[in-house]
């Protein structure tokens, strides 16, 4: 009955798929609102950056509500996406990818934010007076010299991602074979008594994400090095 | 060297260079005012630091908009707040080479020179990078990054990155300061030298009352935010 050979591996798959879905958003959504958090100044720009960090220290149970509450069957959004795409987006791989995306993007946020206050605005003016317009400026100067904080952001929020289990419960519920992520799926099992299931599953979370922050760890050696190998 | 300044950008129907200056601008509690116009080949603003020559040269250059006033370059109307006129600071084709000489870190020489000439064919902007790298003697650190570079030779590939889009006017910001006293003789020298060979019209900004007599040929007198001298 535990042959590991029958092994369901759907839950990993739908973990990666998940977490990498929720990264891209956060890198797209993420990244500017860093940039626009460390280089403009404005009234309740402290309130923003509450409302954005908010999820790191929040129960994610409380993120799952609030969520719920948002885009549930009774919100005015959740009505409007379910007349709009024919079904509710609760209890979906959909709900599986905002529920993530709400709890890990504020790690992105924080040191991409980081990243973008160590580059010296001279440099974008520069770029400016050599006849830039601002959105090369922002991808060929703003970014590469604040890849760092961006690279350590999306590896934390990947990583925060794939152990996500509170919010995506709330939103997204523990549908095996189709919401069920790796978080969900083992305590499923710790749950049945299926100790086999449980460990591997375990194990195979801890490789892949392990493997990953390997990967990204490297890649940011390897480019530190090439950036200050010419000083001689 | 007379294609320095037949820009192929703009056609400037009148050779003689003409500047003239007079912005406003508030800040919690100080007020910029100044008020000057200069035809001179290079004209400095001294004065003690605090005294707003810093923020009338990023003004010059669009990258801080005055609360009122106007600025015109020779017949080209660089910002107006009466007709609601403020040229971006890419399209003013105003060259400016700051204190820290605001290298790109993470490119090359050759990439920091060639950044303004994005718009060129490539044949042209590769011709354009050496020329100017000959300009200023250092052909040999074409693949090097800046800071592997001394001091001076920083200076110089900044002097060479703004005037290699053939700018109508050269901004410097204490172009000697963050070098030491031999060496400071020795580049002063050396910029009016590039100004009698290039006739590129400049401003610079200094604190030092012996740099600008020996570098400029006006010199305003900048104090409190406000001009009060001007021995054109």
């Amino acid at each position: 009955m535990n042959d590991i050979a029958s092994l369901d591996l759907f839950p990993i798959r739908l973990s990666l798929i998940v977490a990498t879905a929720a990264t891209a958003l956060a890198l797209l959504l993420g990244v500017p609102v860093a940039w626009w958090l460390s280089r403009k100044r404005f009234f309740g720009h402290s309130l923003i950056e509450v409302l954005v960090l908010l999820p790191m220290v929040l129960p994610p149970t409380v993120i799952g509500y609030y969520l719920l509450l948002s885009v549930g069957r009774e919100s005015p959004i959740g009505r409007a996406m379910e007349s709009l795409f024919g079904s509710p987006i609760v209890f979906t791989p959909t709900a599986a990818v905002l529920a993530t995306f709400v709890a890990a993007a504020p790690f992105l946020v924080r040191a991409a934010q980081g990243g973008f206050e160590q580059v010296d605005p001279a440099y974008e003016d520069a770029a400016r007076t050599l006849g830039r317009s601002e959105f090369a400026v922002f991808m060929t100067v703003t970014i590469p010299l604040a890849w760092r904080g961006i690279l350590a952001g999306t590896t934390l929020c990947f990583a925060r991602a794939m152990g996500e289990f509170g919010a995506t419960l709330m939103l997204a519920g523990n549908i095996p074979g189709r919401t069920q992520t790796a978080s969900l799926a083992v305590y499923d099992a710790v749950q049945a008594g299926n100790v086999e299931r449980a460990m591997l599953l375990s194990l195979l979370l801890t490789g892949v994400t392990g493997g990953a922050l390997l990967l990204l760890t490297r890649v940011g050696r390897t480019r530190t090095r090439v950036q200050t190998e010419p000083r001689s | 060297m007379n294609e320095m300044t037949s820009s192929h950008h703009v056609s400037k129907p009148s050779p003689v260079h003409s500047l003239s200056v007079a912005i406003r601008r508030e800040f919690a509690g100080y007020t910029l005012n100044v008020n000057f116009t200069s035809t001179s080949g290079v004209t400095a603003l001294l004065g003690p630091s605090g005294a707003g020559k810093t923020l009338t040269l990023r003004a010059i250059a669009g990258l801080l908009q005055p609360t009122s006033g106007r600025i015109v370059l020779n017949t080209r109307v660089l910002f107006d707040s009466s007709s609601k006129t403020n040229v971006p600071a890419r399209e003013r084709l105003v060259g400016y080479v700051f204190q820290q000489y605001a290298l790109f870190p993470h490119l090359t020489v050759a990439e920091n020179v060639a950044y303004g000439l994005h718009t060129w064919p490539r044949e042209q902007r590769n011709a354009r990078v050496q020329e100017m790298l000959a300009l200023i003697g250092l052909e040999q650190l074409t693949t090097r990054r800046p800071l592997s570079l001394s001091g001076g030779q920083q200076q110089r590939v900044a002097l060479a990155r703004s005037l290699a889009p053939k700018p109508s006017m050269l901004l410097l910001d204490e172009p000697l300061a963050a070098l030491d006293a031999p060496l400071r003789k020795r580049l002063g020298a050396e910029l009016r030298a590039l100004h009698e060979r290039t006739a590129i019209p400049m401003v610079l900004v200094t604190h030092d009352p012996e740099e600008a007599a020996r570098l400029a040929d006006s010199v305003v007198r900048v104090e409190n935010g406000h001009v009060v001298t001007d021995t054109d």
